[in-house]
């Protein structure tokens, strides 16, 4: 596992879940991106930190960009730490949430530490930002985030935002501002607002490989937003991507069969992490199944469902009698890796599965 | 930090202690914040507030980072890890005290199982809640609580982002009976005062600046 990718390879690994997600891409010569970020259970560690330090890639030089396509706990774990390793590194995030309100939040909520783990650790990175100087990006729809010019010595790069849409960030503002809290009201945990307007999708080109990242994007019935406002606008990047992380673990309401049939080649590979708040547990039987009618090359970094680790006895008895429901959060952990080589022509995708990684055609219900 | 830990770990023996009229009756006439085998901690009767602050916001249950308050109370507080360097200091001014407890017999909890709990979601009979393991040993779990299993007094503080603290264990009371124990208590958070508000305003505008964000 711990055998870094040629220098003229293009590497995309998947971390998941133990509840949270983290994508890191290699796009060649040494320059790395990371997408989000998750704790690995074993080490408690972020999952990129550990992978990157194993395989002997400098922090400091290696990783170009860290970028958080929304603050929810399970994509977001471990950054603060992340772009503070990173030192170098340009840190994106969606445009919705570098306003004066948000910030204004994250340094209230920012200043009790053990509450709210995904304000505790923007407010690391906002912090580290500080120290180092350095000036966050924004990400939204149609911005061109990094770019690496080529083709002399390295293949052409470039990142893409295709999210969060204009009238997205309205609405994120919008939303963001009630969550300030009021004077005299009670002090409590915060728990993001849904619909989560502010994920950010990244288009990725390197060479003549395009990535699709889809974050957690849902679709909307206002076509202003959401995964239709994608498709739809002719401004994004051209081309059709090889390779795609399906959004929100593979729920029905973040796929629109148009991303296929437009955006991808036939028969991609697909890969996602999975999720469970509640009885809700994705992606269900049924995403599964839609999915592989889209493509056989599925993968997923955990089973999607897992049983509850038993307690004593007598804990058992008032769990029972105290509540209608409970369900354990997924304690897998996977790592699904693609690696192909830049030169080769048609491209040649490697799949590798790690760890609790499946792929979904062996999965069993 | 240290008072931090010291609410999330005791807050169930603390209440148990304080909730107790048998041990608040105690010779040194202070209220009982918390005790065990070991040791008491009382209020001290010649200080009878701090600052802005009550003995219960800032003994029970607000963490240093929510009560700025005089500089004397982060000195003097509860310092969990060295007890007995704190006992052998004399803080005249200290709004607690330790008392070293030899023979007193008291009620117990032992605990086998403790979470800390965020409400997520609430419905007509029950609350959606993310738990965590406070022993670090289990996975997360999401459960439905029923509201019959929440006190009177707490029910009105269930809404979304509100913390609590279950544990399920054994009380033992001072005559060595053992009862089996499902305790459910809601954090009571300080509400939030203006000055803190204005502050983080501050702090938001300086980092704008530092970043250059616009």
């Amino acid at each position: 596992m711990l055998t870094p990718p040629l220098k003229e390879e293009v590497e995309i690994s998947i971390f998941g879940p133990g509840y949270g997600e983290c994508i890191l891409v290699h796009i060649g010569f040494n320059d790395w991106i990371i997408i989000d970020s998750c704790i690995s259970p074993s080490s408690k560690e972020p999952c990129a930190i550990e992978y990157l330090s194993g395989i002997g890639v400098p922090l400091d030089t290696g990783v170009k960009l860290v970028i958080a396509t929304h603050w929810h706990d399970d994509h977001i774990r471990g950054i603060g730490k992340t772009v503070n390793s990173c030192s170098n590194a340009t840190f994106v995030c969606s445009d919705g949430l570098l306003t004066k309100e948000f910030i204004t939040f994250i340094k209230a909520y920012g200043a009790r530490p053990g509450l709210t783990e995904g304000v505790n650790e923007f407010d690391i990175v906002l912090k580290s930002l500080e120290t180092s100087h350095r000036t966050p990006k924004y990400a939204s729809a149609e911005k061109a985030l990094w770019k690496r010019n080529g083709p002399n010595v390295k293949p052409t790069c470039c990142i893409t935002a295709l999210s969060p849409a204009d009238f997205a960030i309205h609405l994120a503002k919008i939303q963001l501002k009630e969550l300030f809290p009021q004077e005299n009201t009670t002090k409590r945990d915060v728990v993001a607002p849904q619909p989560n307007n502010v994920a950010v999708v990244i288009w990725l080109e390197v060479g003549d490989i395009c990535l699709l990242l889809g974050s957690d994007l849902e679709n909307s019935p206002d076509k202003r937003h959401g995964w239709a406002a994608i498709v739809d606008s002719n401004l994004r990047p051209g081309g059709i991507a090889s390779v795609f992380k399906i959004p929100h673990h593979g729920s029905k309401n973040a796929d629109l069969p148009e991303v296929w049939q437009k955006m991808l080649i036939k028969n991609p590979l697909a890969v996602m992490t999975p999720f469970s708040k509640g009885n809700v547990s994705l992606p269900t039987f049924k995403d599964i199944n839609r999915i592989k009618s889209q493509t056989s090359e599925g993968y997923i970094t955990a089973p999607p469902r897992v049983k509850r680790v038993k307690k004593p006895k007598i804990v058992e008895q008032f769990v029972k009698g105290a509540t209608k429901s409970i369900y354990q959060v997924n304690s897998f952990f996977g790592h699904v890796r693609f690696r192909a080589d830049l030169k080769s022509q048609p491209i040649n995708w490697k799949t590798e599965l790690f760890q609790s990684a499946t792929s979904l055609n062996s999965l069993e219900w | 930090m240290q008072l931090a830990r010291f609410e999330q770990y005791d807050q169930e023996r603390l209440r148990i202690a304080s909730d107790n009229s048998d041990i608040n009756n105690s010779e040194e006439e202070g209220k009982i914040l918390y005790m065990d085998r070991k040791w008491k901690v009382i209020t001290n009767p010649d200080v009878t507030s701090y600052g802005q602050l009550t003995f219960q916001e800032c003994g029970f249950i607000a963490p240093q980072e929510e009560a700025p308050v005089d500089s004397k109370i982060n000195s003097t507080y509860i310092d969990i890890d060295n007890k007995s360097n704190l006992l052998q200091k004399e803080i005249p001014e200290s709004p607690i005290v330790w008392y070293p407890l030899k023979h007193q017999k008291t009620t117990m909890f032992t605990s086998l199982k403790k979470w800390r709990g965020v409400v997520l979601k609430t419905y007509k009979d029950c609350f959606l809640c993310r738990l965590v393991d406070q022993d670090g040993n289990s996975p997360d779990e999401e459960a439905e609580i029923l509201l019959t299993e929440i006190s009177d007094e707490d029910l009105q503080l269930i809404d979304i982002g509100a913390v609590f603290y279950w544990s399920i264990g054994y009380q033992i009371n001072p005559s060595g009976t053992r009862t089996r124990s499902s305790i459910i208590r809601f954090r009571r958070l300080p509400v939030w005062r203006s000055e803190e508000l204005s502050e983080a305003q501050k702090k938001a505008e300086k980092t704008l600046i530092t970043l250059g964000i616009t």
